[in-house]
């Protein structure tokens, strides 16, 4: 675990050098983002497919949060689809609340395109859109899908990859299923930190 | 697209592979190869990709120790990936003399070596470039494997001619700007220069 937590560190670090002028970068005081343990960074009045605003808040009940920051047109987020929308079936009911965010803006994937998807594929979870991108930063997520577990103190729990495999029938690890299992039991995730893996997301 | 039709969405990269597949076959039905071309290089085109794991890519590095080394790491669902594809295989023809070289490093399921190289084909990848294809394909343990940074794609990693990882460009959240294919064609041409 601690040396997972380093990795997620170094790994913070050395990418925050990567696009760096300087060659031998020294990534010295950059704090990094954001890791398991920390709080969940916060959103508010985000616009949701159903046309209402949202924020983390209205969800300080549940047990547990997993956001998946995700969009419409890539193809390994539409592999996952399926699987994202059977999580939150899954868990409903154990108290866990599945929250969608979007925070790309190519016509694709903004709201009204996000409003068809959710519609056709029958999401019962909040899917939102976040024009100015500023949660995705805050949480640091690079790709679509990557997903967030978020416990009932509010405290990140699990980051990376929904599974191990786009291919639905090559998944051998159900990372976030797991940990939720972990968190509804009172215990630390035996694996809190994983690669994501998908299309990047479109910074502006 | 967007109708929720499953069906329609599972083929849709299919049928997108096979459309860029019946291009690449085009293409290739109809050499028409150059006067000066001596016979056997239109040969020389067809594109192979070989599956590899770490270690496998790591020992393929070594073998190019003297050179500055660009790998394009790509997927056939990444759509930014396939139009900086040609980006990349440009650039290793442009350098080609002045010790330079190519990798391209795909992540997709490596039983589907026949479909990855009709893409790259179709991009314009030919035997000065070498292919390979992760042997983990698209999965998380093929992203640690590798270190692609955020595990995302399109990724590349520069090389310089001792074999050290000089850059890495990824996506970056906390960042002001992503990077470009031009920032990579810049710091490959930095890299050619500095002297060997």
């Amino acid at each position: 675990m601690k040396m997972l937590l380093c990795a997620v560190a170094l790994m913070g670090l050395f990418s925050h050098s990567t696009y760096a002028a300087e060659e031998s970068a020294s990534p010295a005081a950059e704090a990094k983002e954001f890791s398991v343990g920390d709080p969940a960074p916060e959103w508010t009045d985000l616009e949701g497919v159903d046309g209402k605003k949202h924020s983390l808040s209205e969800l300080k009940d549940a047990k547990a949060v997993v956001v998946v920051f995700t969009c419409n047109h890539c193809p390994v987020a539409q592999a996952y689809e399926d699987r994202i929308v059977a999580l939150a079936n899954d868990y409903k009911d154990k108290g866990v609340e599945l929250v969608a965010i979007n925070v790309n803006n190519m016509e694709d994937d903004k709201l009204p395109a996000m409003k068809e998807r959710a519609e056709a594929k029958d999401f019962k979870f909040d899917y939102l859109y976040d024009p100015s991108q500023e949660i995705g930063r805050s949480f640091g997520a690079t790709v679509t899908p990557h997903a967030f577990l978020i416990d009932g103190e509010h405290k990140l729990a699990y980051v990376g990859a929904i599974d191990d495999n786009m291919e639905v029938g090559k998944v051998e690890k159900q990372y976030v299923r797991d940990a939720i299992d972990a968190v509804l039991a009172g215990s630390k995730p035996e694996t809190d930190s994983t690669k994501p893996m998908g299309c990047g997301i479109q910074y502006e | 697209m967007n109708d929720g039709d499953t069906n329609d969405r599972a083929l849709g990269p299919i049928v997108f592979v096979l459309l860029l597949a019946s291009f690449a076959g085009c293409s290739r039905s109809e050499p028409a190869p150059r006067a000066d071309e001596p016979q056997g290089r239109v040969e020389q085109r067809s594109v192979v990709v070989t599956a590899v794991d770490r270690a496998e890519y790591d020992a393929a590095l070594v073998s190019l120790h003297g050179k500055v080394v660009l790998v394009d790491c790509w997927a056939t669902w990444c759509l930014p990936c396939l139009e900086q594809l040609p980006h990349s295989l440009k650039l290793a023809e442009r350098h080609a003399d002045e010790g330079f070289a190519a990798l391209t490093l795909c992540f997709d399921d490596p039983g589907k070596t026949d479909q990855i190289g009709k893409i790259l084909a179709s991009k314009g990848g030919d035997s000065q470039v070498t292919h390979y294809v992760s042997q983990q394909g698209g999965s998380t343990a093929a992203m640690d494997a590798f270190e692609i940074t955020g595990g995302a794609l399109p990724h590349y990693k520069l090389y310089d001619r001792a074999g050290k990882l000089r850059r890495n460009f990824a996506l970056d959240p906390t960042a002001e700007r992503q990077f470009t294919p031009e920032d990579v064609s810049a710091a490959v041409v930095e890299l050619i220069a500095e002297s060997p």
